[in-house]
């Protein structure tokens, strides 16, 4: 026994764990502010003002709300459903930081399999979605969960097939590798080799993460707030968190298969990944407020008809000149 | 969860059961509001969901039911003033319109010329207002959050120019029979001037972000078709009419005030959908612009009010009448009926989207639940107008 | 405004009121069963429901329907009476499907039944109420005369002078002293 828990490896793992959950919670902080400042200034206004210096502590004041309100379940939910949800929700995206390179030495673990246990455990999403639906009692909720399911669902295929793209012409699954393979300066990184496939995965990355303008599953005006109307408190700050974290997880993704990962022009570190990474989310925060929702239908004719056949063309001309190059 | 499926077990008040009892096999039955984001005020909508097809829908009305209509028959026709700011106080302007027309058709009253130009550039800001509430207030329910911001800036300057004058910020009761309440002030025009260059500047960003989006289009094209001859049927008028082909306008159809004297243009689109009111309101927008132009230019010197305007407790002359106004809406009406006393004897509130609405369960059947957002939206709904 | 929208029907009253004053080109009176195929007339010629107001009289109930065209403007007034011993008209709302919400507020209202209407629920009054805000007290009513003028007369039925009795003194502001 004593041998397993002593292992260089199993030691880095919780390591790993235990710093994922502290850069989750604390990017999670920050992204908080980001977003409603940015959603202000996009929308005329300053944001967050009063608590701290332009608004700066605003995410400890909505922390301590969040934790401060009570939980609370309604009548005819499925009590085992309706409170595993945000647990299974958030802690599962915490899994998928763990092959992610944040420099050379910060990765949790380089596995030669990375990409795929991202891809993997993605689709845990959907469990947590489902179960809030359901155990919700709410027909609304049901609604959103659906709605959540085949939008994750349709989307995955895409992501799969332009991350698919990139490794084929990287020639490995290992994230370090893809990021090893990428030089420093932009015109060395992915995504201009691959530039289809960028857009196919951060397209399909908005929509995996449920933001604007593919937000129905939690679409405000129509369905009043999704899988998520039901709940109150912590448990949506869970919620919260979970959808903050896997966009950060996806950008982080982007950044490490199409930015160049670590890799700077000059000093290179984990504060160019960090910077990529925050570029990436400014975007994603940026289209939010600025577009209208997409019907559902359309959604997911974007998938099928668009996403799907541009990322299989791209996956056949990369294979294609991997073979004969 | 068993709502769905089983009928004996459905909970609810009347109106669901009532529209449970035609309930198809393997279908969910859900209420939409009356608390909910988008239906603009206290509108509950019963839905027969199929998946997300909508199989039957019933818009359920009464939730801001003040009997407005009873209340006329207990008021002075001075006092009744007041409550025409309240039934539709988004266009609350129109609404005064209406009813001191209807007052001065049935007792002869005659209105001083400046009168009539000062009741035209308040009821055009008001129309502004309210198409500038619709346009953010829609985006907002398809999911553009940052719209909104930028037409309540503009509303804002139009609330503030119209507060100036008539004291209120929403609710007016600013017109009289016989005139207006008060005179402009002395920096009234000068604002209304200053204003009408700043909204024209901004339509073509509106335009350019928002009304040539495609995502917008695609949620707008080709959702809630909508044929002439329903809203023949229907009496659905305004924007909701000249979305659909028709360039009718009670303004010139029956003309009131200085609007002869005017020229602008009525827009209307053919394409009968979603997208066509859309277009139809925005260009509604220009030709409000224009129409200020005109009347602050050609505004006169004179009183505000005639002399011998009723008193508050003046009489009536016995008769009726029926008198309508172009709202921002539709065709606002009112039918006054006086028994030669102090109060009427009858005041029926005609309000367009009563109309407009009506035609919603014919239109919904077969939509998906995404459209029935647009086209609620669409139609520009004003609950407490619906409801009196 | 086409004169002879209505042939072949029998009105009780056809008249051109003073359009300066009322609003209205033509105010028709009809008797409960034509009403029908009066609605059917006018929707055949193009004209659309404005609303349905009711106004409690001395005589019963009179349901004023508004009509207007989009194309050539003109307000008719169609006016059928519900006599207070059977309150119930038939349903325009086959013809002219606004009528359905026009009709269940007319009910809510002043308890008039419209038979046939789709939907006989309360619209705007709480469900299953039995209120009649706008009825009115005996003494507060007028006679349909006192109130509506009708204007130039093109044609008038006998029955109409039976149904709507002139005032004994002829004069139309009086109120009658003796039963109408």
């Amino acid at each position: 026994m004593l041998k397993i828990i002593f292992t260089e490896d199993f030691i880095r793992i919780v390591l790993a764990a235990v710093s994922v959950m502290a850069f989750v919670g604390a990017n999670g902080l920050v992204l908080v502010y980001m977003e409603r400042k940015l959603a202000g200034h996009i929308q005329r206004r300053p944001g967050p003002y009063e608590v701290g210096w332009h608004g700066l502590l605003q995410p400890f004041a909505d922390a301590g709300k969040l934790v401060g309100k009570q939980l609370f379940m309604p009548d005819g939910a499925d009590a085992l459903l309706y409170w595993l949800a945000p647990l299974v929700s958030f802690l599962w995206v915490l899994v998928l930081f763990i092959p992610i390179p944040f420099s050379p030495l910060l990765t949790a673990y380089d596995m030669d399999l990375g990409l795929v246990l991202i891809l993997a455990f993605a689709g845990i999403n959907l469990l947590a979605l489902c179960m809030a639906g359901w155990g919700s009692n709410n027909k609304w909720s049901l609604l959103g969960a659906a709605r959540a399911v085949a939008q994750s669902v349709a989307y995955e295929i895409p992501l799969l097939l332009a991350v698919l793209a990139v490794a084929f012409a990287t020639g490995s699954l290992n994230l370090s590798t893809v990021v090893q393979d990428q030089g420093g300066w932009p015109w060395q990184w992915n995504v201009i080799t691959q530039p289809l496939a960028f857009m196919v995965y951060f397209i399909c990355a908005v929509a995996e993460t449920n933001r604007a303008p593919f937000d129905l599953p939690e679409a405000e005006s129509e369905l009043t707030a999704g899988f998520h109307t039901e709940y109150s408190g912590m448990a949506f700050g869970l919620f919260f968190l979970a959808e903050y974290a896997k966009m950060i997880v996806v950008c982080a993704l982007g950044t490490a298969l199409f930015l160049g990962g670590w890799k700077g022009p000059l000093f290179s570190g984990v504060w160019w990944f960090l910077a990529k990474m925050y570029l990436l989310l400014f975007v994603m925060i940026w289209i939010r407020w600025t577009y209208p929702r997409v019907r559902f239908d359309q959604l997911l004719n974007i998938n099928w008809k668009w996403l799907l056949p541009i990322s299989l063309v791209n996956l056949m001309a990369t294979a294609l000149f991997v073979k004969i190059f | 969860m068993q709502d769905g499926l089983n009928k004996e077990q459905i909970s609810g008040d009347a109106y669901t059961t009532r529209f449970a009892q035609g309930q198809s096999e393997d279908t969910l039955i859900l209420n939409m509001g009356p608390q909910h984001p988008s239906t603009h005020g206290v509108l509950r909508v019963i839905l027969e969901l199929e998946g997300e097809y909508i199989l039957r829908a019933e818009p359920v009305l009464g939730y801001l039911h003040r009997m407005h209509e009873a209340m006329a028959e207990n008021r002075t026709y001075l006092q009744y003033m007041p409550n025409m700011g309240r039934v539709d106080y988004v266009h609350a302007l129109g609404w005064n319109w209406a009813y001191v027309g209807a007052v001065e058709r049935l007792g002869g009253i005659e209105v001083p010329r400046r009168a009539e130009f000062i009741r035209v550039i308040t009821c055009e800001l008001n129309r502004i207002a309210s198409h500038l509430l619709w346009w953010g207030t829609y985006l907002l329910d398809l999911g553009a959050f940052t719209p909104i911001m930028y037409a309540f800036e503009d509303r804002e300057r139009i609330l503030d120019i119209l507060q100036s004058v008539s004291g209120s910020r929403l609710t007016y009761s600013f017109f009289r029979p016989g005139g207006v309440a008060f005179d402009l002030t002395d920096d009234f025009l000068t604002e209304v001037r200053a204003f009408i260059p700043h909204l024209r500047n901004r339509l073509p960003m509106y335009r350019a972000l928002v009304t040539d989006n495609i995502i917008l289009r695609h949620r707008c094209e080709k959702v809630g078709e909508l044929s002439l001859e329903m809203c023949r049927r229907y009496g659905a008028t305004g924007p909701v009419l000249r979305g659909s082909g028709l360039p009718y306008d009670v303004r010139r159809a029956e003309p009131y005030g200085v609007y002869p004297e005017l020229t602008f243009e009525i827009p209307s689109e053919a394409s009968c959908d979603a997208m066509g009111r859309y277009l139809v309101r925005m260009a509604e927008l220009e030709q409000c612009l224009n129409i200020l132009d005109q009347a602050v230019a050609g505004i006169p010197e004179g009183e505000h009010l005639i002399k011998g305007a009723p008193k508050p407790r003046w009489k009536a002359p016995t008769g009726e009448t029926y008198f309508a106004a172009e709202g921002a809406r539709g065709k606002i009406g009112v039918h006054l009926v006086s028994d030669g006393s102090a109060t009427p004897y009858r005041c029926k509130l005609r309000s367009p989207s009563f109309s407009n609405l009506s035609l919603f369960a014919e239109l919904s059947s077969g939509i998906l639940l995404s459209d029935a957002v647009s086209i609620l939206g669409s139609l520009d709904l004003v609950i407490p107008e619906i409801d009196r | 405004m086409n004169d002879d929208l209505f042939a072949g029907l029998s009105l009780l009253l056809d008249s051109r009121p003073p359009q300066e004053t009322t609003g209205l080109v033509r105010s028709v009176f009809v008797s409960p069963d034509q009403l029908v195929p009066a609605a059917r007339r006018l929707l055949a010629a193009g004209y659309h429901l404005e609303d349905i107001s009711g106004l409690d009289t001395v005589e019963g109930i009179l349901v004023n329907y508004h009509f207007d065209d989009f194309e050539r403007p003109g307000r008719i007034a169609l006016r059928v009476l519900a006599v207070r011993e059977n309150l119930c008209l038939p349903s325009i709302a086959s013809v002219f499907g606004g009528a359905e919400w026009h009709e269940r507020e007319v009910r809510d209202y002043f308890g008039v039944v419209f038979a046939g209407n789709p939907n006989p629920a309360n619209l705007l009054l709480p469900a299953e109420d039995t209120l009649t805000p706008l009825r009115k007290a005996e003494n507060a009513r007028r006679t349909v005369r006192e109130l509506i003028d009708p204007g130039t007369i093109v044609t008038a039925d006998q029955q109409f002078d039976r149904i709507f009795p002139p005032h004994p003194q002829g004069e139309k502001t009086m109120k009658s002293e003796e039963p109408a």
